[in-house]
C-alpha cells in the first residue's frame, strides 16, 4: 500500500503545473459552489426575514377562514393564543395584530389603505417600521389616535407629524365607522407597496374601527429567534390551539409570493451549481485521462514486469483520491473563508441600484431586501458540497483507472 | 479465461524456454500475416542466446510470446516448466514477476522512481522484506557498476546508466530467464560494449540465462548461441565457444 501511495504521490507531481491547475479548478469550483449556496441561503434568509417581520411573523395564527376572506368578522380571541405562543421555547416576540382595509382622508384627498393595528411595545425590535421612521417618531404606548404612515402616502395626503386624517371603514357588523387619526411619524421602508399603502395605528384604535372586542385580533404573529426552529415551534403551537377556532400557518403559506420566489431562485441557484460542478468535472476528467493516456508505455512496462493490474489501477485511483482530497480541502477552506467573510461584512450593492428616492434595496413580492447581501454559511453546506465534488472527482477517475490497464502492452513496449 | 493449473505440464528443468510448433499470425484470410511459422526452440538454463535476423523476421514476436505478452496462434510455449497457454491473467503476472526479467530497448525505467527503487520494483511486487530488498538491490547495483548512483532518478542518468539500472531490475529477483529486446540498440558502441561485458559476466559468473534479440553483428559475436530467424522460421541455430569478456 505504501508503494502504491508513493508512486501515486510522485506521479501526481511529475507534471506540477498540470496538477496545480487541476487542483485550482477543483478548489475554485468547490469554493464557488459553496459561496453560491451560502449566498443564496443568505439572500433567501434576508428576504424571508424582511417579509416576515413586515408582516405578522414566522408563524401566523388566524381564523381558519381569514386567508380566504380577511373580513373583520373572521377575527379571533387572541389572548389565549398569545399566552400559548409566549410560553414556547424559541419564540422571540408574539404580536397580536388587527389588519383591514380602509380609506384615509385629508383635505388633500382620500386614499385606500391597508391598516395594521399593533401593540407598539411589541413592534420594537420585532418589526422594521420603528427603525424606518424618517420624520417624527414611532407609535408609543398611550398613543390613542396616533398613526404612522409611509412617505409616499404622506406626500399624497400632505401628511406630516401633528397633522390629522380620518380613517373610514366598515366594521364587523357591516356598519360604516370613522376614526380620527393624528400622524406621529412617517416611515420609509423602500418598499413601494408599504410606503404608499400601509398605515400603522395602535391596536385599540383598530379594534374600535372594526368593532372588535378587547383581546380580539385578526392575526397573532410569532417571531422566532432562529428561523430554523420553525418546524418545531409550528408543531408545538398547533398542539396548543383548537384547529376549529384558529389555524397555525407558516410564513410560506402566509406570504406565498416570497416563498415562491425563493423556491424558484433556489432551483435556479442549484442548476447553476450543477453547471459549475459539471465544468469542474470535465476539467478533472480531461486531466486524469490525459495523465493516464500519456503514461501508456509506463503502465505497459509495469504490467510486463508482473505488476498485478489491480495494483496499477489502485495507483491511478490513489492519484485521483489524492487530487480530490487536496482539491476539496483547499476548496472547502476557500469557500468557507470567502462565505464567512461575506456573512460577516456583506456585499453592498447600493452602487448598482437605482438612485430614485426610496430605492435603498431590492423588493421581492413587495418586500424590501437590504442592498447589503450576506451569506448564510452552515457546516452542512460545506460538507455536502465537499462530499459531492470529492465523490464526483473519484467517480470521474474510475474510467481513467480502468483505461490504465487496458493497454496494448507488447505494442507500447516497442515504441520510443 | 484459463485457470492456473495446479500441476503445470512438467518439462525438464534444464529447458527454461521451450517452443513447440509455435506459429503467430495477424489478421485473417488473404490479408493474414505470419510473423512466426512452426518454430521449435529450446533455451537451456545458463545460456546466453541471441535471436538474430532482419526486421520483420519474428524476433520481437518470439520474445513477446516467451514473455506471455502475446499468445501463439498455434503451438505451445513453456517457460520454466509452465505452459503459458494455461495461465490466467493473475498467473501470467506471477510468471512475469517471479521467473522473467526484462530489459527493453528504450530502458523503460519508471521515471518517478530512483535507480534504487527501479531496481527494487520487482522485489517489492514479490513482497520481499525491506531489509532483503535493500541488501539485494545494493548488491546488484554494485555488480552493474552503479554504486553511489542509487538515489538518482532516470532523468539524471545517461542512457548507458539507465540500461544498467534496467539490467539490475531484471536480475535483482534472480529470475530463471532474462529477456532483452535489442538491449544495446540505443547505446553508443563503447557503452554497448560495456553493457555486453556486464551481461556476459552475469551469465558466466552467476549463471543468469539471457535470451535477447539483436541486429548488431558485434552483439551477436558475443553470444554463445545465435538463433537466426527469417520470415518467421528458424533459419540457423549456431552454438559457439564462450565469448571473450572484453570487447576491445
Amino acid at each position: 500500500m505504501n508503494a502504491v501511495l508513493k508512486l501515486a504521490w510522485r506521479s501526481l507531481w511529475r507534471n506540477r503545473r498540470r496538477t496545480l491547475i487541476t487542483l485550482t479548478s477543483i478548489a475554485l469550483g468547490l469554493a464557488l459552489t459553496i459561496f453560491m449556496a451560502s449566498l443564496g441561503a443568505g439572500v433567501y434568509r434576508q428576504a424571508s426575514e424582511g417579509a416576515v417581520r413586515m408582516q405578522a411573523g414566522h408563524l401566523v395564527v388566524e381564523h381558519p377562514e381569514f386567508r380566504h376572506d380577511p373580513s373583520p368578522a373572521h377575527a379571533l380571541a387572541a389572548t389565549e393564543v398569545v399566552a400559548a405562543a409566549r410560553g414556547l421555547p424559541g419564540v422571540e416576540t408574539v404580536r397580536p395584530l388587527v389588519v383591514g382595509q380602509a380609506v384615509v382622508a385629508t383635505a388633500a384627498g382620500s386614499v385606500g389603505v391597508g391598516v395594521m393595528g399593533v401593540e407598539p411595545e411589541a413592534e420594537i425590535g420585532a418589526s422594521p417600521f420603528p427603525e424606518r421612521v424618517v420624520l417624527g417618531r414611532y407609535l408609543e404606548e398611550g398613543d390613542v389616535r396616533g398613526a404612522v404612515v409611509g412617505t409616499a402616502l404622506a406626500r399624497r395626503l400632505k401628511l406630516e407629524p401633528g397633522k390629522k386624517a380620518v380613517l373610514t371603514t366598515t366594521d364587523a357588523r357591516g356598519e360604516m365607522t370613522s376614526e380620527l387619526l393624528k400622524v406621529v411619524g412617517v416611515f420609509q421602508t423602500g418598499s413601494e407597496e408599504s410606503d404608499v399603502f400601509l398605515v400603522q395605528v395602535p391596536i385599540g384604535l383598530a379594534r374600535r374601527a372594526w368593532g372588535l372586542p378587547e383581546g380580539a385580533a385578526s392575526q397573532v404573529g410569532v417571531i422566532l429567534g432562529d428561523p430554523d426552529d420553525l418546524p418545531g415551534v409550528a408543531a408545538a403551537l398547533s398542539g396548543r390551539v383548537d384547529p376549529g377556532v384558529a389555524a397555525v400557518r407558516t410564513w410560506r403559506e402566509a406570504i406565498p409570493k416570497v416563498a415562491a420566489w425563493i423556491e424558484l431562485d433556489t432551483r435556479a441557484n442549484r442548476l447553476l451549481r450543477v453547471f459549475v460542478i459539471f465544468l469542474v468535472g470535465s476539467t478533472i476528467l480531461n486531466t486524469i485521462l490525459m495523465s493516464v493516456l500519456e503514461r501508456g508505455r509506463e503502465f505497459a512496462v509495469c504490467l510486463a514486469l508482473g505488476t498485478p493490474p489491480r495494483m496499477l489501477r489502485a495507483q491511478v485511483l490513489a492519484e485521483t483520491l489524492l487530487l480530490a482530497a487536496l482539491g476539496t480541502m483547499a476548496g472547502a477552506a476557500l469557500g468557507a473563508a470567502v462565505s464567512g467573510w461575506v456573512q460577516a461584512h456583506g456585499i453592498d450593492l447600493s452602487l448598482f441600484l437605482s438612485r430614485e428616492e426610496g430605492a435603498s434595496g431590492v423588493t421581492v413580492g413587495g418586500f424590501m431586501i437590504s442592498p447589503v447581501l450576506r451569506c448564510w454559511l452552515t457546516p452542512e453546506q460545506v460538507g455536502a458540497h465537499t462530499l459531492l465534488v470529492f465523490g464526483l472527482t473519484v467517480g470521474i477517475g474510475l474510467y481513467p483507472t480502468w483505461r490504465s490497464t487496458a493497454v496494448p502492452v507488447a505494442d507500447l513496449l516497442r515504441t520510443r | 479465461m484459463n485457470a492456473t493449473p495446479k500441476n503445470p505440464t512438467p518439462v525438464p528443468r534444464a529447458e527454461i524456454v521451450k517452443l513447440e510448433g509455435v506459429g503467430r499470425s495477424y489478421g485473417a484470410g488473404d490479408l493474414s500475416v505470419h510473423a512466426l511459422r512452426g518454430v521449435d526452440l529450446a533455451v537451456r538454463s545458463g545460456e546466453l542466446a541471441a535471436l538474430a535476423g532482419p526486421s520483420g523476421s519474428g524476433k520481437s514476436t518470439l520474445l513477446n510470446l516467451v514473455a506471455v505478452l502475446d499468445r501463439p496462434t498455434v503451438g505451445r510455449v513453456v517457460v520454466d516448466g509452465v505452459d503459458t497457454g494455461t495461465l490466467s491473467p493473475a498467473g501470467t503476472s506471477r510468471l512475469r514477476r517471479d521467473r522473467i526479467g526484462f530489459v527493453f530497448q528504450t530502458y523503460n525505467l519508471i521515471p518517478v522512481l530512483t535507480a534504487f527503487e527501479n531496481a527494487e520494483y520487482v522485489l517489492m511486487l514479490q513482497g520481499r522484506p525491506a531489509a532483503e530488498r535493500r541488501e539485494r538491490v545494493m548488491a546488484v547495483l554494485e555488480v552493474v557498476g552503479l554504486a553511489g548512483l542509487e538515489r538518482r532518478f532516470p532523468r539524471e542518468l545517461s542512457g548507458g546508466q539507465q540500461q544498467r539500472v534496467a539490467i539490475a531490475r531484471a536480475i535483482a529477483a534472480e529470475p530463471a530467464l532474462v529477456l532483452a529486446d535489442e538491449p544495446t540498440a540505443n547505446l553508443d558502441t563503447r557503452t554497448a560494449g560495456a553493457l555486453l561485458d556486464l551481461m556476459v559476466g552475469l551469465n558466466e559468473d552467476k549463471g543468469v540465462t539471457f535470451l535477447f534479440s539483436t541486429h548488431d553483428p558485434e552483439v551477436m559475436s558475443r553470444a554463445r548461441r545465435v538463433v537466426r530467424l527469417r520470415d518467421g522460421v528458424v533459419e540457423a541455430d549456431e552454438v559457439r565457444a564462450p565469448a571473450a569478456r572484453a570487447r576491445s
